[in-house]
């Protein structure tokens, strides 16, 4: 029951923290999203790179931005560098005074990602093509990273990392790592024009469809004959995330199920014993005035004694989690799991000891008088 | 006080049917002690049973204190239990893990109105009655047989109930230890008017009572 408890905490916390992520907007659209990787390197005929010669390709790049938004299901495309949604590789760490954030994730865009994203400026604006030339990179941070280096100050026109980056804007909200997860510190940098887009984002109509999917190959392989182009939907990148985030609570959920089934076949057993030994007092209370239902209560309520003695240990191991802040969750996410996990155990019990009970308590006083 | 009227008492299982009562019409009056005797399975358990309500005849109607329990549900019957009847086993039937004075408490938990003061008191002054004051921290245990019996009898009576039920309540005594169980319930039958009713296999015992039914077969015999 102990251990059963402590699964099911660890269990519940996992559950409520995911759940409760799920609350937070995700701050972005990743509906009719779809990325064109463009790998302007590897063609065996190709000796270029984008180092060397990313005037070249980004000249062919505007080439396909021009062609892609000529077709009828686009609305939008923006260039991207680095990170995009749901697949964060590229972090830094941001300083801010004396204020350090670690692992940031980030990813170089333009003007044309807000409309792609559908992502909301909070506070001050996004960066566009008139913003170039300026001392400092103009950056647009989320939330999470505009809570941690500022906190209740403004961010805007503030300059970060030594002189690197001036922030221009604030967004809503924007999880890169999806609903399921937290809202991590991300920022947006505004792309260089020496610097050549990795992929381009494009938002389509709803009626886009694999068929949409092809031409848009065709046509930019056509036009960037030396480049390997690929395509792939923001939306198959999420799924990919849910499952990753969904994972423990899964791998956890498998051993709780297991290790309940034990204990609860071992607690049905133990009472169909207890039962079978006590049907001589069972009988004795009934023919002294117990109703059946007290007969009910009273056996359930042994169990869910023997049960509470279970969960106490338990229970004060899972009070030192939020106390000594072993991981990084709000005391209420561990409060909601403790309760889930005691509501859960208690329900458990009392589904198993409801058929025993409810058999022992509605024998007749005559004869389980006589079963000894 | 209890009438049963053309009684019929059936066991039933897959393969036979057992008769163990037919044609039973027994009246026994207020403050009447009653043995019941016959040889093993002519049904005077079974009878028992039916007048304290522990089993529903087959056929044929039981009526307490002019009160005819018929359908009535498990509540009712449960109260109804607790307030009129006392039972006394052969085999004591005490709780091992209880102390005396929780044992004897046993009806009383079943009573609605009743504080744990008031329980404790009541539960005292039934086990003063059987002389067991010192004993009643003792768990059954700690007990000899007739001390056991004494015990069963503080609870039976502890709810002062109009009727006392006893099924062979000297079989497991030694003569001596039988002689004082039946001085306590005389006493209890004399002084308190309990209605009594008695199983026993002992003739010298059911000679002492009012009255005595004789059972054969499942059947009454004169």
């Amino acid at each position: 029951m102990f251990v059963s408890f402590v699964l099911l905490f660890a269990l519940s916390a996992t559950i409520v923290k995911i759940l409760s992520n799920r609350l937070v907007p995700l701050g972005f659209d990743y509906k009719n999203v779809w990325i064109l990787t463009l790998d302007t390197s590897i063609s065996p005929d190709n000796n270029t790179n984008r180092d060397n010669d990313s005037d070249a390709s980004q000249e062919i790049i505007d080439l396909l931005v021009k062609d892609i938004k000529s077709m009828k299901e686009v609305v939008a495309v923006t260039n991207n560098v680095y990170n995009i949604p749901y697949n964060n590789i590229y972090r830094n760490d941001i300083k801010y005074g004396d204020k350090l954030c670690r692992n940031v994730t980030y990813n170089a865009t333009d003007g044309d990602y807000p409309e792609v994203m559908n992502l909301k400026i909070k506070e001050g604006q996004w960066f566009d093509s008139n913003d170039a030339g300026q001392k400092e990179t103009l950056i647009v941070i989320n939330g999470a990273l505009k809570e941690i280096l500022f906190e209740d100050e403004s961010a805007l026109n503030k300059v970060i990392q030594s002189g690197l980056y001036k922030v221009i804007g604030v967004v809503e909200n924007f999880k890169n790592s999806g609903e399921y997860a937290e809202e991590t510190p991300h920022f947006f940098i505004m792309m260089k024009p020496e610097e050549t887009a990795w992929q381009l984002l494009i938002k389509s109509t709803p009626e886009a469809d694999e068929t949409f999917r092809t031409e848009l190959v065709r046509r930019t392989s056509a036009l960037a004959k030396d480049w390997t182009i690929s395509s792939s939907k923001l939306s198959d990148f999420r799924k990919r995330m849910i499952r990753i985030d969904w994972m423990p609570v899964i791998i956890i959920s498998i051993i709780c199920a297991f290790l309940i089934i034990n204990i609860l076949l071992g607690l049905m057993g133990l009472l169909w014993y207890n039962v079978n030994n006590r049907k001589s007092e069972i009988g004795l209370r009934k023919s002294v005035g117990a109703p059946s239902i007290q007969i009910i209560k009273q056996l359930i309520g042994e169990m869910i004694a023997l049960a509470t003695l279970g969960i106490i240990p338990g229970l004060v191991i899972a009070i030192q989690f939020p106390l000594l802040r072993v991981l990084d969750l709000k005391p209420g996410i561990y409060l909601l799991a403790m309760l889930m996990a005691i509501s859960l155990i208690y329900l458990l019990v009392i589904a198993c000891t409801l058929l025993p009970t409810i058999i022992a308590a509605r024998m007749h006083p005559a004869k389980a008088l006589h079963e000894e | 006080m209890i009438t049963l009227s053309n009684i019929e008492k059936v066991y039933q299982t897959d393969e036979i049917e057992t008769v163990a009562l037919s044609n039973i019409h027994i009246e026994i009056g207020r403050s009447e002690f009653v043995s019941v005797m016959g040889p093993s399975g002519s049904g005077k358990s079974t009878l028992l049973n039916l007048i304290g309500l522990l089993d529903a005849p087959t056929n044929g109607n039981v009526r307490i204190d002019d009160q005819i329990i018929d359908d009535w549900n498990d509540k009712k019957l449960a109260t109804f239990r607790n307030m009129m009847f006392g039972f006394i086993f052969q085999s004591f039937h005490l709780i091992n893990d209880l102390p005396v004075l929780d044992n004897v408490e046993l009806p009383l938990l079943y009573r609605k109105g009743i504080s744990g003061k008031e329980r404790r008191s009541l539960a005292m002054e039934a086990i003063e009655k059987v002389s067991l004051g010192s004993r009643a921290k003792h768990y059954p245990s700690q007990l000899s047989g007739g001390q056991k019996q004494r015990v069963a009898i503080a609870r039976a009576i502890v709810g002062k109930p109009q009727i006392l039920l006893a099924d062979e309540p000297t079989g497991n005594l030694d003569s001596n230890m039988g002689g004082e169980i039946m001085d306590i319930l005389h006493n209890l039958n004399k002084n308190e008017k309990t209605t009594l009713v008695m199983v026993t296999h002992d003739e010298r015992l059911a000679k002492k009572t009012n009255r005595i039914i004789h059972l054969f077969d499942g059947m009454q015999v004169n």
